[in-house]
């Protein structure tokens, strides 16, 4: 049975990518994902090859045939977002507000509109050293990031059926929207990357409420974890508070960034504990997900009557 | 004029800058936090606030399904999969709905009426001056709902909330934008005079950058480089602003104390030689939007 583990943050820059890295190292045969299709920075310390590039269409968008217009603007009124509008007795159309919704070229009376596939994006199936790494590009501006991270995740799914892997890794998007939610949702187990900032607290709540939304298990990385010593009691309050597990707390230390900008995990920093910080972290990570298999292995091995 | 404060990669300063700026910014102003899936900018401008108010989409409710002849013109034309003609009526999915008013368009019975699904909300205050900001600073922002998919519709009502403070009291704009560079992103950063990018000196800051250059930086509207924790990495940011002509407008050093100062909510105006170092910012952001702003 594949465990699937999501490192998010609410916050952005709280370390889920360099998180995610270490962890692909410490787990072995793994599947690896980046959920972060906006700006999936993943591949820079994974440097995967990639063996197969897919196009990925996200819904619809109008298409104009202006000589068959004549100009009598239905489809500006049906738009509700803004997205035609007639200027110099010219229809204008911004492609970037389209939601794909057709309901001009429904209403057009000169079938001047015509609804056609949008490429938004592209992904990848690749090879690293510690697996196999799905991963995504999202084209500038476009929509439809959660149905991208839906299909990744199939995919990672799939991958991980054929290889026999026991774990599926995957870096999730920022914030607590859609991607996220698409990232999250059903997934195995959540890796929440926090730092004690005013901002990092306020946001692992929202995260924290989402997952609790999603009924998920939650573990918390503290991340710059002696930045501020109160708001880190916040954090671990909050923690002992919902029944998450602290993984680890990793200290705040340049060294980490000089890793980074060398190519190394966070597993190979040895300044300071990080190193053995973050392979306790990936520890208890795989025995909540054991302790969970374990029960759900004694309900089913329950009598039933 | 209006500043929008972006970055491709989260966690880069945004908030920090944007706090910083719209606390020593001269004359009347709006801070404007698009980010309402992290919405942090009312943490550190602790305004007080005139308004809340409930943001909701226009999604279809199955108001009289007797009248349903079971045509499914309705699910036919959902491009979203959010209502399906099953048996005598359709079923409504409306967390699935972007709200685009199709289905009741085409229904030809009156089987669907008008509903609301939450998005969250927004709000709006003001900031005192009490502790050093410059006077007339307002706030607006808003706060996507636990569970809500759709940022954008809600991003779209923040802005027309600023609007309606700006047409009662005219000032600049300071926007803080989501991170990233797909919709919620663009969205927030849409007609604006001027564009902030905030990047670190690290390979994902340096690559996050190049795609918010491609994503957001059009080519119309001038557009500025922070760099944050300055000396952190290696010289990469540098050498990219160099080679795509982006003007670097400050370096904020890499230094524990500022972390721990911004860590606890202390802005960058009260850390001594960064307050000279946000002052010379906001003049440089003034000179570059002033072609657009003039025109």
């Amino acid at each position: 049975m594949t465990a699937e583990i999501t490192v998010v943050s609410g916050k952005g820059g709280t370390g889920k990518t360099s998180v995610t890295a270490a962890f692909a190292k410490l787990a072995g045969r793994t599947v690896i994902c980046d959920l972060d299709v906006d700006a999936a920075d993943l591949h820079i310390l994974l440097q995967p090859e990639i063996l197969e590039t897919t196009a990925f269409e996200g819904g619809k968008i109008a298409i104009f045939e202006q000589n068959m217009c004549k100009g009598c603007v239905l489809c500006e009124r049906y738009c509700r977002f803004g997205a035609i509008a007639k200027i110099d007795g010219v229809i204008k159309f911004d492609p970037l507000r389209c939601e794909g919704c057709g309901v001009c070229a429904q209403f057009c009376p000169f079938g001047a509109i015509v609804m056609r596939p949008r490429r938004a994006g592209q992904w990848f199936r690749s090879r690293t050293p510690f697996g196999t790494m799905l991963h995504a590009e999202l084209y500038p501006g476009e929509e439809n990031s959660g149905l991208l991270v839906t299909q990744l995740r199939e995919e990672a799914r799939d991958a991980a059926r054929e290889e026999g892997c026991d774990y599926i890794l995957s870096d999730g998007p920022p914030g607590i929207g859609c991607p996220v939610i698409s990232a999250v949702s059903g997934t195995g187990f959540v890796v929440i990357v926090t730092e004690p900032t005013v901002s990092g607290v306020h946001d692992l709540r929202r995260i924290a409420d989402l997952c609790n939304h999603f009924s998920r298990p939650v573990g918390v990385l503290l991340n710059k974890a002696d930045l501020n010593l109160a708001l880190a009691d916040e954090v671990g309050a909050l923690c002992a508070e919902r029944g998450y597990p602290v993984l680890a707390r990793i200290p705040y230390e340049p060294a980490v960034v000089r890793a980074l900008v060398e190519g190394r995990t966070l597993d190979s920093v040895t300044e300071n504990g990080i190193a053995d910080g973050i392979k306790h972290a990936w520890q208890t990570v795989i025995s909540s997900l054991g302790r969970k298999e374990k029960c759900q292995q004694h309900a089913n091995n329950m009598p039933t009557t | 004029m209006i500043v929008a404060i972006a970055s491709g990669k989260g966690g880069t300063g945004k908030t920090t800058i944007a706090t910083a700026l719209a606390r020593i910014w001269d004359g009347p102003r709006v801070a404007v936090d698009m980010d309402v899936e992290a919405p942090n900018l009312h943490l550190f401008l602790a305004p007080s606030y005139d308004g809340r108010k409930r943001a909701v989409l226009d999604v279809p409710v199955v108001l009289h399904p007797e009248a349903c002849s079971g045509c499914g013109a309705c699910s036919r034309l959902c491009a979203f999969k959010a209502i399906i003609a099953l048996g005598d009526y359709p079923v409504v999915f409306p967390e699935m709905c972007h709200g685009c008013g199709g289905c009741l368009e085409v229904c030809r019975r009156g089987v669907l009426g008008a509903g609301k699904r939450e998005l969250g909300e927004i709000f709006w205050g003001r900031a005192g001056a009490a502790d050093g900001a410059s006077p007339d600073l307002r706030i607006a922002g808003g706060q996507l709902r636990i569970g809500e998919a759709m940022s954008v519709p809600l991003i779209r009502q923040v802005r027309t909330k600023a609007n309606e403070m700006l047409a009662e009291h005219p000032g600049d704009v300071i926007i803080d934008a989501p991170p990233g560079t797909s919709c919620p992103a663009l969205s927030a950063v849409r007609e604006v005079d001027v564009l902030l990018l905030v990047a670190e000196p690290t390979p994902f800051g340096l690559h996050d950058l190049g795609l918010a250059v491609r994503a957001l930086a059009s080519g119309r509207v001038p557009t500025g480089v922070v760099v944050n924790r300055a000396g952190l990495g290696d010289d990469c940011i540098r050498a990219f602003c160099h080679k795509h002509d982006l003007p670097i407008l400050a370096e904020i050093p890499f230094r524990r104390d500022i972390a721990e100062a911004c860590a606890q909510g202390i802005p960058l105006d009260h850390m001594g030689e960064l307050r000279t170092m946000m002052e010379t910012l906001a003049r440089s952001l003034r000179e570059l939007a002033e072609p657009r702003v003039a025109a």
